[in-house]
């Protein structure tokens, strides 16, 4: 089977300085006088990984063990400092409510608009538009600035958009905590669908409840190096054990 | 690296267009004087241009609203574009966090929104022309030359202004301050011949200098710029555009720490 994802050896270090110096002045003063220290933290250490096509793979750890920046790694938002990221395929990651949305424009312009974010043309969008629609369940809203809506509908428009695109890898991050309780029933039987249609996802998520009812895979990742790796059953419980020590 | 991101700008073009729209109905869609609203700001400024320096200080130009304005609209289209971009990256920090985007695109979006402002202003203008100004003559169709000129410098400037911008809040504040003496080194809304000699050599190492006058020249004496000064203009734009998108492309893969 082939991997979709590949980490070799890869390394993330953040460079900032001491004190944080938000301003052209500041810097220009303290390093003249050479008072700008900088601290270096690494959040992902030597991470090797490989995730088969097809895989839906949960990550967990505690906040701050690095598991977003896993995620833009993949989703090539940021470039490892050492190692190499292999992505093979297309990349859709499901934004959060309202990222990539304007809230002047109306809900079938923010189809577009949100459609191109993602690397769609319009052409595309149009055979998909009905679809969208049905599944957001706007309705007579499609023609509506964005501003009217409820946070509900923004957080159904986004969902409906981003998987109506065709694509091989999806990036799930804490995200099927929104809407009411029928979307995310509707929402989770999508992601089931497309883990049966063979699509790889990667998730991230607190919800171990959901972890071990959707993924087959899980990563456990602690101060920016995995603890644990492989199937749900082995590697979940190595984190709740960790997670009861810890009280 | 360089050549990466204007590929992928190709395949986002879609994107280009929908932010290109989006600012544009953004911008209309709320206001009753719709498009109209393009042309009120440049004609308040006329006004009070005309009234400071051709009633109150007498430089005595012939046709001085006509002369003002082909340099002005295009100034703003300058201080327009390069403000609106040093905010770019920041304004998208959300999407950028989640989405690869080839991040120069929304540079090219704003300028791109802005010439269509830019487009619309110079209708008032073409009419003045013809009625006040030397008609329509054929020179006006070398006017795409130093538009295109303006654009590439204009797109190297905001470069610099969007990456520096991620890593200091105040680069925008400082850039505000000077764009106002920037301006007026400019001969815009001044004739050249009041400008003393020996400060002509100072005046003449300022890009814009060339610009403006390659812009205004078939517009407000109906022949063409010098041709020195279209080269000089068009080096020092493309000179400017590459420092621009080498210095941008330096520092966009550690933008995602700092937005």
């Amino acid at each position: 089977m082939q991997s979709k994802i590949i980490f070799q050896d890869v390394s993330v270090r953040y460079r900032l300085p001491k004190e944080r110096i938000r301003t052209f002045k500041e810097f220009a003063i303290k390093s003249f006088w050479r008072q700008v220290e900088y601290e270096e933290f690494w959040v992902l250490r030597n991470i090797n990984l490989q995730i088969d096509s097809g895989t839906m793979i949960g990550i967990v750890g505690r906040n701050g063990a690095g598991k977003s920046t896993l995620l833009k790694l993949a989703a090539r938002v940021m470039k490892p400092v050492k190692g190499q990221v292999q992505v093979n395929g297309k990349v859709t990651p499901l934004l959060e409510l309202g990222a990539g949305f304007d809230f002047e424009l109306t809900g079938q312009e923010n189809i577009y608009l949100f459609g191109s974010i993602l690397g769609i043309s319009r052409r595309e969008m149009n055979h998909r538009m009905a679809k969208i629609i049905d599944f957001s369940g706007l309705g007579d809203f499609v023609d509506s600035p964005l501003r009217t809506f409820s946070s509900g509908m923004v957080a159904r428009l986004g969902f409906a958009v981003a998987t109506a695109v065709d694509t091989d890898i999806l990036l799930l991050d804490e995200i099927l905590a929104v809407g009411d309780a029928g979307f995310q029933k509707k929402s989770l039987d999508v992601i089931k669908n497309f883990h049966r249609s063979g699509m790889t996802i990667l998730f991230v998520s607190h919800d171990l409840g959901q972890i071990r009812s959707l993924c087959d895979q899980v990563i456990w990742i602690e101060g920016g190096e995995i603890r644990a790796c492989g199937e749900t059953p082995k590697a979940l419980p190595q984190y709740e054990a960790f997670l009861n020590g810890q009280g | 690296m360089i050549k990466e991101e204007f590929l992928q700008l190709l395949h986002y073009k879609d994107l280009l267009i929908n932010l290109v729209l989006r600012d544009l109905t953004v911008r209309y869609k709320r206001s009753v004087l719709g498009f109209a609203w393009t042309m009120v700001h440049p004609l308040i400024n006329t006004v009070v241009f005309t009234v400071v320096f051709s009633t109150i200080f007498r430089f005595g130009i012939k046709d001085f609203v006509i002369y003002f304005l082909s340099g002005y609209q295009l100034w703003l289209l300058f201080s327009q574009t390069t403000t609106l971009s040093s905010r770019c990256i920041i304004t998208n920090s959300q999407l950028l966090k989640k989405v690869y985007l080839p991040k120069t695109i929304f540079v090219f979006s704003i300028l791109l929104s802005e010439l269509v402002n830019f487009a619309l202003s110079m209708l008032p203008l073409l009419v003045l022309v013809m009625i006040i100004g030397n008609g329509l003559s054929l020179a006006l169709l070398f006017l795409p030359i130093p538009l295109i000129i303006m654009s590439i410098f204009t797109l190297g400037i905001s470069f610099i202004l969007a990456a520096a911008t991620v890593f200091f809040n105040d680069i925008m504040d400082i850039y505000q301050l000077l764009l106002m003496p920037w301006m007026y080194l400019t001969p815009i809304v001044y004739p050249l011949d009041i400008v003393p000699a020996k400060f002509l050599p100072i005046l003449k190492l300022n890009p814009m200098y060339y610009i403006i006058d390659c812009f205004r020249t078939p517009i407000y004496l109906g022949h063409l710029p010098d041709l020195m000064n279209v080269v000089l203009a068009g080096l020092s734009a493309l000179a400017i555009f590459i420092v621009g998108i080498v210095l941008f492309s330096k520092w966009a893969d550690d933008f995602i720490y700092y937005i």
